[in-house]
């Protein structure tokens, strides 16, 4: 399942996006479509609520126990003057339990019907009590987890954006190689235009990574190894705008920058994929843990299917709009290029 | 201020998409302002 929606996310995303090729005006049902995917990713990813069950509910409030638990339950059947509560009897895969609840709210609750109800644990009684319904039989709903709650959505965002970054560098990189082995200005112009949106989408991930490490781990910034790897991709990107200033004869600009984005490539893999598993760092998937991250590792279990929807189909609208901007950069970059060359030939 | 935003964390999340948006929108206004530059030159050559 997880392989398949990764695939899927980015395979709908780099198809549609290449679609039309990447210097011909994009038609208005390839922009809806592009707008709407990102309004769907938006969507999808704020709305549902957290939720978690029974049984992940009682090891949570083992560690923590004053906690409010988003608990998705069954109620099958009405118990009478629990302690003087109203109490139901409550079913989530095949275990039942007891729950507590207001008066208010137990005469909203219909039996036999999913519910998610934010509740705390009573710890004279050892059950739990809920005084909020949070949704009525929800479609989707995503993993609680007590140390991210709200912020688990985060990774939606966070992670394809990083990824376009990958892309957008390769891309880069293979325009690099078509100028050097056809010497036509325009692959040059392809390659830094890639290469300015990539370094746009590498700050995005950046800045958005520091405000998740503030409230996960306390400080905005923590030189684990994947902050510190995405801070020399940055010096290195930066370092091929700040050669391509310096240098005014156009072919030995697209020259030399094309040689250095082909290296530049080379460390990207190295930054991005193996450094960060390879040390000990904050991040998920680092050496000290038995897996690669929650996104590439081959347990199935790591990444919450429903949580993978909404990966998908944010990887798709990110790497879409990626392609747009690109389409758009490249085709102003070429109407310079050209009204460069006829002014020359006046 | 941060002991809200660790109880109300939806609120870092929209944060983050509007980091998010200001980001692609800043982008695309400077590519505008490319097209406009190129527009204006092409009309006082003409």
């Amino acid at each position: 399942m997880k392989p398949i929606g990764i695939i899927l996310g980015l395979g709908i995303g780099l198809l549609v996006g290449l679609l039309y090729g990447i210097d011909k005006k994009k038609p208005q049902w390839w922009q809806i479509l592009a707008i709407s995917l990102l309004c769907l990713a938006c969507l999808v990813n704020l709305v549902p609520p957290l939720s978690t069950n029974l049984q992940v509910a009682k090891n949570v409030i083992k560690m923590k126990s004053d906690i409010l638990i988003p608990i998705k339950l069954t109620p099958t059947a009405a118990i009478q003057d629990y302690h003087s509560f109203s109490a139901f009897e409550v079913k989530y895969n095949n275990i039942t339990d007891t729950l507590l609840t207001s008066k208010e709210i137990a005469a909203n609750l219909s039996l036999n019907t999913t519910y998610i109800v934010e509740s705390k644990y009573d710890t004279t009684l050892n059950k739990f009590y809920s005084d909020k319904i949070v949704s009525t039989s929800p479609s989707i709903s995503y993993p609680f987890i007590p140390t991210l709650k709200d912020r688990i959505r985060i990774m939606n965002f966070h992670v394809p954006v990083a990824w376009v970054c990958v892309i957008s560098f390769l891309l880069s990189m293979i325009y690099s190689i078509k100028y050097l082995k056809k010497r036509d200005l325009y692959y040059d112009l392809v390659a830094s235009s890639a290469a300015s949106i990539g370094l746009l989408y590498t700050i995005l991930a950046t800045v958005t990574g520091m405000l998740w490490a503030k409230f996960n781990w306390g400080a905005y910034w923590n030189w684990d190894p994947r902050e510190t790897s995405i801070f020399f991709l940055l010096l290195i990107y930066f370092a091929y705008f700040g050669l391509r200033t310096a240098i005014e004869n156009d072919e030995q600009k697209a020259r030399l920058s094309s040689v250095y984005s082909i290296l530049a490539f080379v460390t990207v893999p190295f930054f991005i994929f193996v450094l960060p598993r390879i040390t000990t760092g904050l991040h998920p998937g680092s050496k000290d843990e038995s897996n690669s991250g929650p996104v590439l590792s081959a347990s199935q279990n790591m990444l919450d299917s429903q949580l993978l929807i909404g990966f998908a189909i944010s990887l798709a609208a990110f790497i879409i709009i990626y392609f747009w901007i690109f389409n758009l950069r490249v085709r102003t970059a070429k109407a310079e290029h050209k009204y460069e060359l006829l002014k020359f030939n006046k | 201020m941060i002991e809200f935003f660790d109880k109300n964390s939806i609120y870092i999340v929209l944060g983050i998409v509007l980091i998010i948006w200001a980001g692609l929108s800043m982008y695309l206004f400077n590519v505008d302002k490319k097209v406009q530059k190129l527009e204006k030159l092409i009309e006082t050559n003409e």
